[in-house]
């Protein structure tokens, strides 16, 4: 059994502040994505989620087999 | 384009769920959306749980979240140019409450025999710049630009919404034992809307201890918390959840880890919705509570 301490808000950014290394996310209330499918298969061959404040877009989902993808090569992984 | 109000989803992939109804503001979300290609046209990846277009907030206290609000747009190819998306909530007088898509751009190029949505969501809760009286709200939806789509609207009613007036903010960030019910005043404030809420936490009931400890509060070894009644009664707090950053905002995914040597401290916390506790685990982890319900779960 640990008996709460009630601390102060001082005394909260004093623990928290030396791991803050990152921003950590407010709660925002916003998140969304994308994707792109083919009619004639029936299946998903993108899907795209975009960061809500860079617009910076990341792939999560490419079907490299799928026509409209066949020019593109994915990017090799690094180990 | 699709509209779905619902008080919380689950990823048809992974399972992974989160609750808004009844639950403390702006929790941290988990990620909701994987690279496994499980979608279906008008619902995307998201099974809707309590879908509804009408809600009794019998029960709530301000500083809680009620529903989610999801837009899906849809294009059939061939599109192609830059679309802007648009979705809002609205109030009962039918003014723009919050934006959750302000002229979002959507660059298109979708050859025939293909098809293209694009999925946002939002939060609505209880509070007097979100909902505040009984009445029929909104969310409204459409696009403009390539593939554009006319305005959409959905009325959203709520009712028995709980007084949203708040306490000054002398009362912020306190914690007490009132009753058999662990008590405090939140965080929630800013030029916004100065003062705070009070919240009660009700637990459940672990046995009798003795009057003589009534109004003492700790950790078990589980990272629960514990508080002893005025009836003398010890009574466990019914969830916590150690914090990771949202990833609503796609932010880091990490948890806050000071040590377990400042475990048992415990304060009224200011990140996130600020209408929560937030302590320090055994394990030296930060970790979250409150009144209202668990999150990462159906409701």
């Amino acid at each position: 059994m640990i008996r709460a301490k009630i601390i102060t808000k001082a005394e909260i950014y004093g623990i928290l502040r030396s791991n803050l290394k990152r921003e950590f996310g407010k709660g925002s209330c916003i998140q969304g994505m994308t994707v792109t499918g083919n009619k004639k298969t029936g299946k998903i061959v993108e899907v795209i989620q975009t960061d809500q404040k860079t617009h910076k877009e990341t792939i999560l989902y490419r079907d490299y087999n799928d026509k409209l993808f066949k020019h593109l090569k994915p990017k090799e992984k690094k180990e | 384009m699709r509209h779905h109000v619902a008080k919380g989803v689950e990823n048809l992939n992974d399972g992974a769920s989160m609750t808004w109804w009844r639950t403390p503001f702006n929790m941290p979300i988990p990620y909701l959306w994987t690279n496994l290609p499980t979608w279906i046209e008008g619902d995307g990846p998201l099974d809707y749980y309590g879908e509804a277009t009408s809600f009794n907030l019998g029960g709530f206290e301000p500083g809680w979240e009620i529903c989610v609000f999801f837009c899906v747009w849809h294009w059939d190819g061939p599109v192609s140019g830059d679309a802007y998306l648009y979705s809002r909530w609205r109030n009962e007088i039918g003014s723009t409450m919050f934006w959750c898509r302000n002229a979002w751009k959507e660059s298109l190029n979708i050859p025939a025999d293909y098809w293209h949505e694009c999925i946002h969501g939002c939060n609505q809760g209880v509070a007097g710049w979100e909902v505040h009286n009984d009445g029929n709200y909104s969310v409204q939806s459409w696009s403009t630009g390539a593939g554009a789509m006319s305005t959409k609207t959905t009325t959203i009613s709520f009712s028995d919404v709980p007084d949203t007036s708040v306490l000054s903010t002398d009362h912020q960030g306190k914690i007490w034992v009132e009753g058999n019910n662990l008590c405090y005043t939140d965080s929630k404030g800013g030029s916004e809307k100065p003062g705070c809420w009070k919240h009660t936490m009700t637990g459940d009931n672990q046995g009798y201890v003795g009057t003589a400890k009534a109004g003492s509060i700790w950790m078990d070894t589980g990272n629960y918390l514990h508080w002893i009644g005025k009836n003398g009664y010890d009574y466990k707090a019914r969830w916590w959840l150690q914090q990771i950053a949202s990833t609503w905002t796609n932010g880091p995914t990490g948890s806050f880890y000071v040590g377990p040597a400042h475990a048992g401290k415990i304060w009224v916390d200011s990140e996130f919705g600020q209408t929560h506790i937030g302590y320090i685990g055994n394990e030296g982890y930060k970790l979250l509570t409150g009144s209202g319900e668990y999150y990462w779960e159906a409701p």
